[in-house]
């Protein structure tokens, strides 16, 4: 078997493993759903509020990607303090299987979960502020919310890999979630944002899977967006990967004891 | 051919001391490791033993290729574990005590299938596996529930099954009894004793002496970083030069009457606690103490104003006996 094959073999196994570890924790799932009401609330009191520029669907998924990015966020970090608290990242070390591979299939999973974030919101903006979801703009929507799933893996990849370097990383993770919601545009344009803070938002994959799944919801495939989120999240990929690596490597030589 | 071959190996770690605010921040550097040499046979059961903080985590942990040393070289079944630990990987199994190392929420069979993936089983022989190792561990008619729900024991057999998963050739069993009630450390050491029957090389640590001396066919003593003792039970006791071992019960004794024990040359380490309304003296004494002991502890408790003898017992040295005077030695030493 090809190194690839193995790869993947055991990622998409490990990716099924930690859904269902995900999905046995009741309060998990229910906060993780209930939350984006919160958020979908929110995003249409700053749409009624701003200009009225954006339709109640882009300010619902908008709202959904600030539940996902969330779940992302404190998911993501969160199983990895987990494994160290059960004593399974030293474990997960010292298997065959290549570590960078069992970290990310757990920030996919991660994603996924978030996923259920978006679902969530879906459901209250139909409800509660009648956004809803024609039929001719459901393949473009598919596509572009799986994007977004990619996006947010990504970048908690790469969260994951300061999370396996760092014991105490939560307190960067919650210092950088509200930045992350406006840099990224899940909940105003960017265009809307100061001219720093554009730049910046362009280093974000998140930021361009926002803007095709709100091009998506005119049913236009913005070509554009989603190239360049495809080419960030292989950019963020690559960067966890080293991060894992470097962290496992370090952990090994200097025996900082971040692994145990 | 050796299993487990450690040639001078050495770990050091940087330890932080002060604080960056008070500008008083230091960096030493801590030995753990100052030149470990062992050699485990195939098919042996070798047991660690050493007080905590003696070294014996850090030499599991490169065993386990998750530490480098320092320097030193470690070779498992001919493999270069610090160069190719990848390679090394699949062929150790890595078990420790405690009830951490499984994902609680999830079955006892969703726990092995995961690891089962991790070492890269195929789906076929995962099934075939994960049921023999259920079966061997007594846990088939509990396979679908969740781990959180097992007791201490049972957690600890499974955590034996996960590290056997892959039919390792070399098996670390880091404290598989900690913690353990009576019976169910009996289980763990039956299974211990069917693996090593297997043909398989284990290490294994303890701080029960019964338990190694009962499993191991040869032991090492670790203290301060330093083997300090190797070989079976018999040998460890002829290098401990450990001779007989007082037992008395008293009534009114002292710490004083402990260190003026202690400063016989024949007296290796004395130990004084409380039993109730008397006191327990244990007097372990070097082999050349000679026949005399018991004499010299009488003499010693009447010399001790207020001090009474109830009763006195001899005993042969046991493998505590033993550890305790190397580990007592070794501290001596290295305060001198």
């Amino acid at each position: 078997m090809t190194n690839l094959s193995a790869d993947w073999k055991l990622f998409s196994s490990n990716v099924r493993f930690y859904l269902l570890h995900l999905s046995r924790s009741p309060i998990e799932l229910t906060i993780t759903f209930l939350l984006p009401l919160f958020f979908a609330t929110v995003a249409h009191l700053i749409g009624e509020a701003g200009s009225g520029r954006l339709t109640s669907l882009e300010i619902t998924l908008g709202a959904g990607l600030m539940g996902m990015w969330t779940t992302v966020m404190y998911g993501a970090g969160g199983l990895i303090k987990e494994q160290r608290r059960l004593g399974l990242l030293e474990l997960l070390l010292a298997a065959p299987g290549r570590f960078p591979v069992t970290i990310m299939s757990m920030t996919v999973a991660v994603s996924l979960l978030g996923f259920e974030a978006m679902l969530g919101t879906v459901a209250w903006g139909y409800f509660l502020f009648d956004a809803r979801i024609e039929g001719p703009i459901l393949p473009a929507l598919a596509v572009t919310v799986v994007l977004c799933v990619l996006a947010m893996s990504v970048v908690g990849f790469v969260v994951a890999a300061v999370f396996v370097e760092v014991r105490k990383a939560e307190s960067v993770a919650e210092a950088v979630v509200a930045p992350l919601w406006l840099l990224s545009g899940v909940l105003i344009p960017v265009s809307a944002l100061p001219g720093p803070a554009q730049v910046l938002s362009q280093l974000l994959p998140v930021t361009f899977a926002a803007e095709a799944l709100r091009a998506a919801t005119h049913s236009i495939w913005d070509v554009h967006a989603i190239g360049a989120c495809l080419a960030l999240s292989l950019l963020y990929a690559t960067l966890g990967w080293i991060g894992v690596n470097a962290a496992a490597r370090s952990s090994r030589s200097r025996g900082g004891m971040h692994l145990w | 051919m050796s299993a487990i071959v450690m040639n001078d190996v050495r770990r050091e770690f940087d330890v932080a001391t002060g604080s960056v605010w008070r500008m008083n921040r230091r960096i030493r550097k801590f030995e753990a490791l100052r030149g470990v040499t062992l050699n485990v046979a195939r098919g042996e059961l070798f047991g660690l033993l050493g007080p905590n903080g003696a070294g014996k985590t850090t030499t599991i942990k490169i065993l386990t290729t998750l530490l480098v040393p320092t320097s030193g070289e470690v070779y498992l079944n001919g493999l270069d574990a610090v160069r190719s630990p990848h390679q090394v990987r699949s062929r150790i199994g890595y078990v420790f005590g405690g009830d951490k190392g499984l994902y609680d929420r999830l079955s006892a069979r969703d726990n092995l299938r995961y690891f089962s993936n991790l070492y890269r089983i195929s789906p076929v022989e995962q099934r075939k596996r994960i049921n023999e190792l259920l079966e061997m561990m007594n846990l088939l008619d509990r396979q679908n529930d969740r781990v959180e729900t097992f007791s201490r024991g049972m957690k600890q057999r499974l955590h034996i099954a996960r590290g056997l998963l892959h039919d390792p050739d070399i098996i670390y069993l880091d404290e598989p009894t900690n913690g353990l009630d009576p019976l169910a450390a009996r289980d763990v050491r039956a299974i211990v004793r069917n693996l090593k029957n297997s043909g398989k090389t284990i290490l294994l640590t303890t701080h029960y002496m019964f338990e190694a001396e009962d499993l191991c066919d040869r032991l090492a003593v670790i203290a301060d970083g330093r083997i300090i003792a190797e070989g079976t039970s018999k040998e460890l006791g002829a290098l401990a030069n450990a001779g007989s071992v007082v037992r008395a019960e008293i009534i009114g004794g002292a710490q004083a009457l402990c260190r003026n024990l202690e400063d016989r040359i024949d007296v290796v380490n004395c130990h004084l606690e409380p039993l109730g309304d008397r006191e327990l003296l244990t007097i372990r004494f070097a082999a050349h103490a000679g026949i005399e002991v018991p004499r010299l502890v009488r003499e010693a408790v009447a010399a001790d104003n207020g001090a009474q003898l109830l009763d006195l017992q001899l005993r042969e040295p046991t493998l505590e006996d033993k550890y305790v005077t190397l580990v007592s030695q070794s501290r001596d030493k290295e305060s001198a």
